[in-house]
């Protein structure tokens, strides 16, 4: 037994010893174990995988600055956007509601001349029917020995309206001399007939001065300040041809001085003491002639130099005034221009106080008339 | 004593015109407008209608042959107008009557002629094709 053991111990480490040669052969093999100094590291270079691990890092920081640009950006997109189309909807809303209101202008509009040509329409039927009942009037007057005077009166047509063909065929609408072709039809304004009435800018008128819509003054300047006087109680006639008055006009302007108002109480009362308002209450402008520089018959419109004789304080001097004139669609004649004289020419001594306190002897007379057409001159030149 | 006081006021004039403005009235406030003021004008409401009235302007092609225009407008729907008109040599008055009713600030006289009226103040505007007549409101005396 004991010799057994032996042997098997034998075995056993003779099995080892060679298990661990060949253990030693194989691993001996495969590893191979590399010793070198730092030197030598070195002088290879930097570790791959640091390398690689720094590159990394830095792309990784690289792309989170990026998107967080990117993110900027867009941000900064989306807002420009949101404000464009804000923009964009306001001024959308501002013109649809101005559409809106010319739509609602031109339905108003529409609505107005619907409901004036069904008035239109009814006032035709009426003429219709006055014309029918003349008809038949004279129809009666000729089967009897009657004088044709005996039609419906003409009240009867002055209630008629604007029908210009009817009007001008019917014998009453055109009692004068003249040919009715030469009238324009008569036109309706509130139910009330206006009167036929021709006008031609081209053709010498009588013009009357409207107070209400005519003013006449002055500037004046002082040692204290500038300052104007002026008066609508202004009166007059003028009779022109407006498209060519240097070929003769005429015509008086007076202005009652009592009534120039500086808009200072004791100044005006200086101005009328020295304008002898007491002995000569008005001031007065006599139009006696015209030097044309242009005239605009289109237009109604004529520019150029009134020539005419102005009174202050009892004093008359001939003077020149370049106005403009021009006749707006109310058929008014608008006259405004401008000139300098010298108070003391027409004997008025400027006002002074202290011996400082003064006014300049140069005032700038000005006026801005508008005057009414009372209808074409008879006789008058410049046709 | 004037020796002194004539320049001191020299001086206070001189200095003057820099604390006082001018008044002087600008070249395109000489003409005077042919409605007044910048009103502020409603759509008229019947109750706004009924009265006497007298027009203050008349613009338009109306205003050539038409001075001035009266109304009395009744509260039983009816009126009576005078207008001063000038065709001839002479100017002449037109009246007339009838009736009137006003639907949505529109005016109709007698179903034959409407005009647009609005309202300020005492003063009625009527605005037709032919022309504008303000109108003011006055009293029977």
């Amino acid at each position: 037994m004991t010799r057994l053991l032996q042997v098997i111990g034998v075995i056993a480490v003779t099995a080892l010893v060679a298990g661990s040669l060949v253990a030693l052969s194989v691993v001996n093999r495969r590893i191979q174990v590399t010793v070198q100094d730092e030197a030598e590291a070195a002088a290879r270079g930097p570790d791959p995988v640091e390398v690689l691990r720094a590159d990394v890092g830095q792309l990784s920081a690289d792309l989170g600055a990026l998107t967080e640009g990117v993110g900027g950006q867009l941000q900064a997109l989306h807002d420009a956007v949101e404000d464009g189309a804000r923009a964009r909807a306001e001024a959308q809303a501002a013109e649809i509601a101005g559409l809106k209101k010319q739509i609602q202008e031109l339905q108003a509009r529409l609505d107005r001349s619907i409901q004036e040509e069904a008035a239109a329409r009814a006032r035709l039927d009426q003429v219709l029917a006055g014309i029918g009942a003349r008809l038949d009037a004279v129809a009666a007057a000729s089967a009897a020995p009657e004088p044709i005077v005996d039609v419906p009166p003409a009240v009867e047509l002055a209630s008629e309206p604007e029908t210009a063909p009817l009007t001008q065929a019917e014998p009453e609408a055109a009692p004068q001399s003249e040919p009715a072709a030469a009238e324009p039809p008569a036109k309706g304004f509130l139910s009330f007939k206006l009167p036929s009435r021709s006008f031609a800018f081209d053709k010498p008128q009588r013009w009357s001065i409207l107070p209400a819509l005519s003013r006449v003054g002055f500037d004046a300047k002082s040692t204290l300040h500038d300052f104007s006087g002026s008066s609508q109680k202004v009166e007059g006639e003028l009779v022109a041809n407006l498209a060519r008055p240097e070929n003769g006009c005429r015509g008086k302007i007076t202005v009652d001085a009592a009534s120039l108002d500086t808009g200072e109480a004791a100044r005006d009362e200086e101005m009328r003491d020295a304008l002898g308002v007491s002995a000569d209450p008005r001031l007065s402008f006599e139009w006696l002639g015209f030097r044309t520089e242009s005239s605009d018959g289109a237009a109604m419109k004529t520019s150029g130099t009134v020539l005419g004789k102005l009174t202050i304080h009892g004093t008359t001097h001939e003077i020149e005034m370049p106005v403009r004139i021009s006749v707006d669609a109310s058929r008014r004649a608008s006259v405004e221009g401008e000139v300098e004289i010298r108070m003391s020419a027409f004997g008025v001594k400027p006002p002074r106080k202290l011996g400082v306190l003064s006014v300049e002897d140069t005032v700038k007379i000005w006026i801005a008339l508008r005057a009414r057409s009372l209808g074409e001159a008879a006789g008058a030149a410049g046709d | 004593m004037l020796p002194v006081i004539r320049p001191a006021l020299l001086g206070v004039l001189a200095l003057a015109p820099a604390c006082v403005h001018a008044k002087v009235m600008a070249q395109d406030d000489r003409a005077v407008a042919a409605f007044a003021g910048e009103q502020v004008w409603r759509p008229a409401e019947a109750a706004d209608v009924h009265g006497l009235y007298e027009s203050v302007s008349i613009e338009g092609d109306a205003a050539a042959a038409l001075w001035r225009i009266y109304y009395h407008f009744a509260d039983d729907g009816t009126y009576t107008g005078a207008a001063l008109t000038l065709g001839g040599s002479q100017p002449e008055f037109q009246t007339l009557s009838g009736t009137w009713h006003l639907t949505d600030s529109t005016l109709d006289f007698d179903s034959t002629t409407t005009a647009r009226a609005l309202v300020a103040g005492d003063e009625l505007r009527l605005e037709t094709e032919g022309g504008v007549v303000v109108l003011r409101r006055t009293a029977i005396q």
